[in-house]
């Protein structure tokens, strides 16, 4: 063997020695680096989990129409379908395995019988639709063909072009699976009536039939996704062979398409990827925690090691060759750490998938023994070497700390350039790798400045504490002195408490987070609005049922309008306005959002002079009569009236020509004690469109003019009003002075306002009080404001500037919904009618009842939003909690960490001045005195410790949620995150830390002194 | 031909409590083959200047040049390479000094497998050096089943083992008995003569100037006397520095100043009349002696199978030293430490001023040391971050003694041994000697009852073991406490009042069991 070689072997036979001698010398040091390991290749799995659950979760909710896979051929007819089903087939097989469900559809089209009838084929016709009547088709040949009808209006059959669609039997369809999107088959677009639907069970035979071959159709081979087969790891893959699937099937030929849920899926796959990552990174930084761990237990090691380094430099060995000692005497702890902590990531990642449900051998394969786990186990056990070769070569401490120094200013530096970037979302949350690293670099900053502080701190306090007792004297004194060990276990601790401080904090972040979003999602119990079929709440019920669900609910009628205003700039800002009783406010799910004084000092402001209703006298039953005597033009003349149910109704008296005239009409029954809250003088229809027809030609239309003399109205009998003090709008104007008992009107209609005689509102003169986003409110001038809605403007007095309220995010204004729908019912009646109704039950015992009470008829045709589904949905996401699971385990080992540190730092000064100790007791100093000693000597680290982990903590969290604006599941946070610390939960933690430390150090401490006399430190020889 | 040449050399140290001048412009030269041994108190510079030689510590201001090499401009690799080359170096400390974990035979090859000689080399060098040292069986065993003296013997062989041209040792019989430590030095002798080396020995042990071709002494980091065939001179340093040695001083009367006069055949030193002299501080006055203070009836300790002491009986008594004098391994220092509550025997009855110890706890043997018993080990322990004063005023204030007064008898009992200067150095920065006053300042300013020394002069010079020995005998009669000192330095043995020969009463165990040995 070459010289060369057997020089550079050397150092390696003496570590071999060494290893051979005592193989277990850094246990502690290979443990910390095997729960280092586990930890990050157990996050690295769990995030794997947390991916696939998603993805899983993603598909379930895909309806089960789009949850598939399709190739499609539309256009028109241009080549047999046995020459597009043959590759369609063989590039479906290549998407996505199981059997493929072949269909066409037919555009719609008249038969000669002049009905409209949809025509389909699916094959296996049998296995998606159920029933009614008949039977499933048998045969189709070219000129006859069997169907069954699933939609419409029932025939019998149809006729074209020769050939005849026979209806066998009557059916709906049980899946939308085989049509998907292509068609909502029975509820085609456009029909108020769906046509009929005919669907014939053999594809490739109604295809030949020749009576259908000019016909524009859609072929689809469709096989659909099982939400549990569709793996994270696989959603690359599908997309390209996708992507590879259409440009087989027809380079450059547009009548080919393939239909996934690809979006839904990318979709869950980024937000699981970001959210992922973060684990990922969480468990990097309770692995670089157990780093620090590692650093403290590698300490133990590092007396040992540098004595045998020195040897070796006493005997003329190179740099090299003493680099290559600490490398296998590291190497060989970390290898062991690092094997160790794989064993146990591999069973623990299977766990945690089996837990889950998932396959662990595949689980598994795509993470742990993936090129990125291997990676990732390769970094592990390079960056846990380097610790401990760092601290065997770096033992004096000087060198150590000088780079601990320049890695805390480059974090610092990191830091305030991460500041002055300002905050990311999700969506941006990949750009910015410095954010991720904020726990880290806040944790390593803080560290060092409390290993530098600790010094310092303790020197004053050595000259405040020289009339002290002997054990405080030599505890302070010590870490005075020699501060390295007491100040790295202070900086380890600060970091230990600091992130599980963090963890926890974070964890209530997120949790309140999500409670947040919930709430400005759905800020009731439950928020109904119009569904599918233009049902609104207050259409399906009256406000009184809805008040009586559930053992008596608090119902909210809500306006959602949209607006202009003046906002900064040239241009009006797009306002949405939202209207909700303002004496309901305080019952909202919402916790202030910013607005000062919270939700009664809003709820007082908004509705300053209580709510406010349409004014006008009520109509008697029986019939209505009203004078009128008109000169110039005629009009049409209609009583607006609004019901008890705040609905307006109009009720026309018809056309009031030149001269005198009584228009008579009997009031409705459902109009029956309504109030009238306006007068309508309008152009007759006539005239209307004659108008219109003027403008549509580019001249300016006529106006509609002359005067109109109103008698008392009547209704019932009985005088109703005579129309004094009402006002006129939209070119309605009274004539001062007219005699008693009539009210003589100008009229002058142009069509560009609704031209209405009505009382006096309680809102008119008086501007709308409103809160409003910060935007609004600048542009403002002395608080005043101009809600500029379809036809009419509302001034309105800002009472509050928020950043937000619930369901509205960028620039909105929030008013009491009664003023609100008064001022814009007064002059346009029925502009402002509830369109959302949001209902919270009085009880918290009572909101299942009322969740279930609104899933039920008449509320089926509204669309609904329940809060307890909205946030068991956040909840339960799994992204969600992983992350809080990861979050609450880096607290729980972050708590456990602290303590054996702490007994680490003790054992250590146990163990580093055993000589000092034994003189001390020599000289007569009592154990009890040595012990105390070591007691308080913990105890000042301790203290340090916490108090700096609660800075550091403190820190984290603000700057963590000032920074990182992303949610549980990996979303942009609306509202957006707040700091919220869960004091309770840390202050059980911080006592257990002191109890459990307390105990841990007194036995400690008890057992460096329980020997019946002190071991003579260095040698057993007499 | 000079293999090391040293010229005005100075080595400054740092410290926060102040920079400390380990050497002040020493100059000296070594020629090749030649065996120098290197005398000097504790403190004097003696192990800072081998430092410097093995390149493992920077110079400074002066020059040091060894085989060609400029060790000033000395680093890295070539430091490396010089000392895997060049240098063997053997340190007091044989336990710290052998990797604890590999068989002496590779312990002893492990320079040459660093310089890449191969494995047959290694092993017939290593075998032919055991063999010379008389442990041909030793190679596969691991240093700490040896005894002390042995594992120096292998330390020697792992310094040599690479034929090197310079032979550093320092303080090669720091913690061995007088036989051991004559074997030590004669091996050295005949290793580095059969290879040619050049031998730089520091130590406090006469012994090793037997085997010195030229013994030199430093005082205050400069070379001051020489001794070559036996006949001493003054070094004239640069600038012509000349120190006159303590007792020429004290014999001639000569205090701070003297005045120069040319003499018939060269200069006359004269005391300066002008100059007052120090007043020594009052000697205290004897107080009585003779009561008991320790005994030991019929104690026994063994360590495993070795036994050590077998029906031991001796008392200790006031205003008397005693020595306690035998081998390495005969059992002293766990003598003192049975005296002083340290150690428990396997049989008999410790008794310090008729307590026994049997019947004390550790607390209550802590409270008994601290009220009586002044103890200092072969370690001298001491309290690394506290200073010198602090070390002692902290032992006086745990007695009850008020703070300020500890202070004050802290730097007297200090500067009494000589280390006014040192009084504010952290513990941990003072050198082996140091230490070893300090401790032994500690125990004389408590004025204990009982004051234990385990070789209370290993670590210093003649002059400052003369000195500790006369502390010791006049802390025995003065303060008539009973001083027990486990020693093999013939000094100390003289000034005792009483010996107790250990291994006699061995042997005479031993006859008394039939001659069975242990």
């Amino acid at each position: 063997m070459p010289g060369a070689v057997i020089a550079l072997l050397a150092p390696l036979a003496v570590a071999a020695a060494r290893v051979r001698r005592r193989p277990l010398r850094g246990l502690l040091a290979a443990l910390g680096i095997a729960a280092a390991t586990a930890t990050l290749g157990a996050t690295l799995a769990g995030g794997r989990v947390s991916s696939e659950l998603a993805v899983q979760r993603a598909l379930a909710r895909v309806p089960v129409e789009q949850r598939a896979l399709r190739v499609i051929w539309s256009g028109p007819p241009s080549r047999p379908y046995r020459a597009i089903d043959r590759p369609a087939r063989r590039e479906l097989a290549t998407l996505a395995g199981g059997p493929a469900v072949a269909t066409v559809l037919y555009r719609e089209t008249r038969f000669d019988e002049g009905r409209i009838a949809a025509v389909a084929g699916l094959d296996g016709l049998g296995r998606y639709v159920h029933l009614t009547s008949g039977r499933l088709p048998t045969s189709c040949t070219p000129t006859r063909c069997e169907v069954v009808q699933v939609a419409g209006a029932p025939l019998a059959a149809v006729t074209t072009g020769g050939a005849r669609l026979v209806r066998v039997g009557e059916g709906r369809l049980t899946s939308g699976l085989p049509f998907g999107s292509l068609a909502a088959l029975g509820v085609s677009a456009g029909h108020r009536q769906p046509p009929a639907t005919l669907i014939a069970g053999d594809v490739a035979a109604v295809s030949q039939m020749p009576a259908l071959r000019g016909l524009y159709r859609t072929y689809a081979w469709t096989r659909p996704i099982d939400p549990r087969a569709l793996h994270s790891w696989d959603v690359g893959g599908l997309l390209d062979r996708e992507a590879r699937a259409l440009s087989t099937l027809g380079p450059g030929d547009s009548l080919w398409s393939i239909s996934a849920p690809d979006q839904a899926v990318l979709d869950a796959t980024s937000r699981s990827d970001t959210a992922s990552t973060r684990l990922t990174l969480v468990g990097g930084e309770i692995a670089a925690l157990l780093l620090a761990f590692v650093l403290l237990a590698a300490s133990s090691l590092r007396a040992d090691a540098v004595a045998e380094r020195r040897r070796l430099e006493r005997r003329g060995a190179r740099r090299g060759q003493v680099v290559l000692f600490a490398v296998a005497e590291g190497g060989w702890v970390a290898l062991l750490g690092v094997l160790g902590g794989c064993a146990i990531a591999i069973v623990a990642g299977a766990v945690i998938a089996r837990s889950a449900g998932l396959p662990a051998d595949a689980v598994l394969r795509h993470s742990l023994l993936s090129l990125e786990g291997l990676g990732l186990g390769a970094a592990a056990l390079v960056v846990s070497t380097c610790v401990v070769v760092g601290v065997l070569l770096l033992g004096d401490g000087q060198v150590g700390a000088r780079i601990a120094d320049v890695a805390a200013v480059a974090a610092l530096a990191a830091l305030l350039l991460a500041a002055a970037r300002g905050a990311t979302s999700a969506g941006a949350g990949g750009t910015d790798p410095l954010l991720p690293f904020l726990p880290l670099l806040v944790a390593l900053v803080c560290g060092v400045a409390v290993a530098r502080l600790l010094p310092p701190l303790m020197r004053a306090c050595e000259r405040r504490l020289r009339h002290a007792s002997a054990a405080v004297r030599i505890a302070v004194v010590s870490v005075a002195r020699e501060p390295l060990g007491p100040a790295v276990a202070a900086a380890f601790l600060a970091v230990a408490l600091g992130l599980a401080f963090f963890a926890s904090t974070y964890r209530q972040t997120l949790a309140v987070g999500q409670q947040d979003q919930a709430a400005f999602a759905v800020p009731a119990d439950v928020t109904l609005s119009e569904g599918a079929q233009l049902v609104r709440p207050l259409d399906a019920a009256t406000l009184q049922s809805y008040r009586r669900l559930a053992g008596g609910s608090v119902a909210m009628p809500v306006l959602r309008l949209a607006a202009t205003a003046a906002a900064t700039g040239s241009r009006p800002a797009d306002v949405t306005v939202l209207g909700l009783p303002a004496g309901d406010i305080s019952a909202l799910r919402w916790r202030g959002g910013g607005l000062p004084g919270g939700q009664r000092t809003l709820a007082r402001r908004l509705g300053a002079g209580g709510p406010a209703a349409l004014a006008g006298p009520r109509l008697a039953p029986g019939r209505i009569s009203l004078p009128a005597d008109v000169t110039g033009a005629q009009v049409a003349v209609a009583l607006i009236a609004q019901r008890g149910d705040g609905s307006i109704a109009s009720l026309s008296l018809g056309t009031a020509g030149p001269g005198r005239q009584v228009l008579t009409r009997r009031l409705p029954a459902p109009l029956a004690g309504a109030r009238l809250v306006a007068l309508q003088i309008d152009r007759t229809e006539a005239d209307s469109k004659i108008a219109i027809h003027q403008q549509g030609e580019g001249g300016a239309a006529s106006g509609t003019q002359g005067t109109i003399g109103l008698g008392p109205l009547r209704s019932g009998g009985a005088p109703v009003t005579d129309w004094r003090g009402w006002v006129g709008r939209g070119g309605i104007s009274p004539e001062a002075g007219t005699p008693t008992g009539a009210q003589r009107l100008r009229f002058a209609i142009t069509g560009a306002t609704r031209p209405l005689l009505r009382p006096v509102e309680p809102t008119d003169g008086v501007p709308l009080p409103v809160a409003v986003s910060p935007d609004i409110a600048r542009a403002a001038g002395g608080g005043l404001i101009e809600l500029r809605f379809a036809g009419q403007t509302v001034p309105a007095r800002v009472v509050a500037v928020g950043d937000r309220f619930p369901t509205l995010n960028g620039t909105y204004a929030v008013a009491d919904e009664s003023r609100l729908a008064t001022a814009l019912n007064a002059d346009d009646p029925g502009s402002a009618v509830p369109d959302e109704l949001w209902l919270r039950a009085r009880h918290a015992a009572d909101v299942p009842a009322l969740d279930a009470a609104v899933r039920r008829a008449p509320f089926t045709e509204l669309a609904r939003q329940s809060h307890a589904d909205t946030l068991r949905s956040l909840q339960t996401d799994p992204l969600s909690k992983g992350i809080r699971l990861v979050l609450q385990g880096a607290a729980l080992l972050a708590l456990g960490l602290a303590v054996a540190g702490l007994v680490l730092a003790v054992a250590g000064a146990v163990r580093d001045d055993r000589t000092a100790l034994y003189d001390l007791e020599a000289q007569g100093v009592s154990p009890a005195v040595l012990r105390r000693q070591l007691r308080f000597r913990a105890a000042i680290v301790g203290a340090v410790g916490l108090a700096a982990a609660i800075l550091v903590g403190v820190l984290l969290s603000a700057a963590t949620v000032a920074l990182v604006q992303v949610t549980a599941t990996a979303g942009v946070p609306v509202p957006p995150l707040q700091r919220h610390v869960a004091w309770p939960v840390v202050g059980v933690g911080l006592a257990a830390f002191v109890l459990v430390a307390a105990a841990a150090v007194g036995m400690a401490t008890r057992a460096a002194f329980s020997a019946p006399l002190p071991a003579r430190p260095g040698s057993d020889m007499p | 031909m000079r293999v090391i040449d040293v010229r005005d050399l100075f080595r400054i140290h740092r410290t926060a409590e102040g920079d400390a001048a380990a050497l002040q412009g020493l100059t000296l030269s070594v020629e090749d083959g030649e065996v120098v041994v290197i005398l000097g108190p504790s403190g004097a510079g003696k192990s800072t200047l081998l430092r410097i030689l093995a390149a493992l510590e920077p110079i400074s201001a002066g020059t040091a040049n060894v085989a060609g090499h400029d060790l000033g401009s000395l680093r890295g690799r070539a430091a490396s390479d010089y000392r895997a080359r060049l240098l063997g170096m053997v340190d007091q400390h044989y336990s710290r000094a052998l990797p604890p974990d590999m068989r002496c035979g590779d312990i002893v090859a492990l320079q040459l497998r660093l310089r890449g000689v191969d494995r047959d080399q290694r092993r017939r060098r290593a075998a032919e050096l055991l063999a010379a040292v008389g442990l041909d069986g030793a190679a596969d065993m691991l240093p700490g089943r040896l005894s002390g003296g042995e594992q120096q013997r292998v330390a020697v062989c792992a310094a040599l083992a690479h034929r090197p041209r310079v032979l550093l040792a320092d303080e090669p019989s720091g913690e061995l008995d007088r036989a051991n430590a004559g074997t030590v030095y004669r091996l050295i002798r005949e290793l580095a003569a059969a290879d040619g080396t050049t031998a730089v020995i520091v130590s406090h042990d006469s012994g090793a100037t037997e085997i010195a071709d030229r013994t030199v002494r430093i005082r205050d980091g400069r070379l001051s006397e020489e001794w070559r065939a036996g006949r001493p001179s003054l070094v004239v340093g640069h600038g012509g520095w000349v120190h006159l040695p303590e007792e020429l001083r004290e014999r001639f009367g000569i205090t701070t100043h003297v005045r120069a006069e040319e003499g018939p055949e060269g200069i006359v030193l004269l005391p300066d009349a002008d100059v007052a002299a120090p007043v020594p501080l009052p000697a205290p006055a004897p107080r009585p002696a003779g009561a008991e203070v320790a005994a030991l009836a019929g104690v026994s300790k063994a360590y495993g199978r070795r036994t050590v002491f077998e029906e031991l009986r001796t008392t200790f008594r006031r205003g008397v030293m005693s020595a306690v004098v035998g081998r390495s391994g005969s059992g002293k220092s766990t003598l003192l430490a049975m005296l002083a509550g340290l150690e428990r025997p396997d049989a008999g009855e410790v008794r310090v001023l008729d307590v026994p110890l049997s019947g004390l706890d550790r607390a209550g043997l802590a409270r008994l040391r601290r009220s009586s018993v002044a103890y200092v080990g072969q370690e001298p322990g001491l309290v690394g971050f506290l200073s010198a004063a602090e070390n002692v005023a902290f032992t006086l204030t745990l007695r009850g003694v008020d703070e300020q007064a500890a202070d004050q008898r802290a730097r007297a009992a200090l500067a009494q041994i000589g280390l006014e200067a040192r009084l504010d150095q952290h513990a941990s920065r003072l050198s082996a000697g140091e230490r070893q006053r300090v401790a032994i300042a500690r125990a004389l300013a408590t004025g204990a009852d009982l004051v234990l020394m385990d070789e209370p002069t290993s670590r210093l010079d003649q002059a400052n073991a003369e000195s500790v020995a006369a502390l010791l005998a006049e802390a025995a009669a003065v303060h008539a406490a009973a001083v027990v000192c486990a020693t093999h330095d013939p000094l100390v043995v003289e000034l005792a009042g009483e010996r107790l020969l250990l291994d006699e009463l061995a042997a005479a165990a031993d006859a008394a069991r039939g001659g069975g040995g242990r």
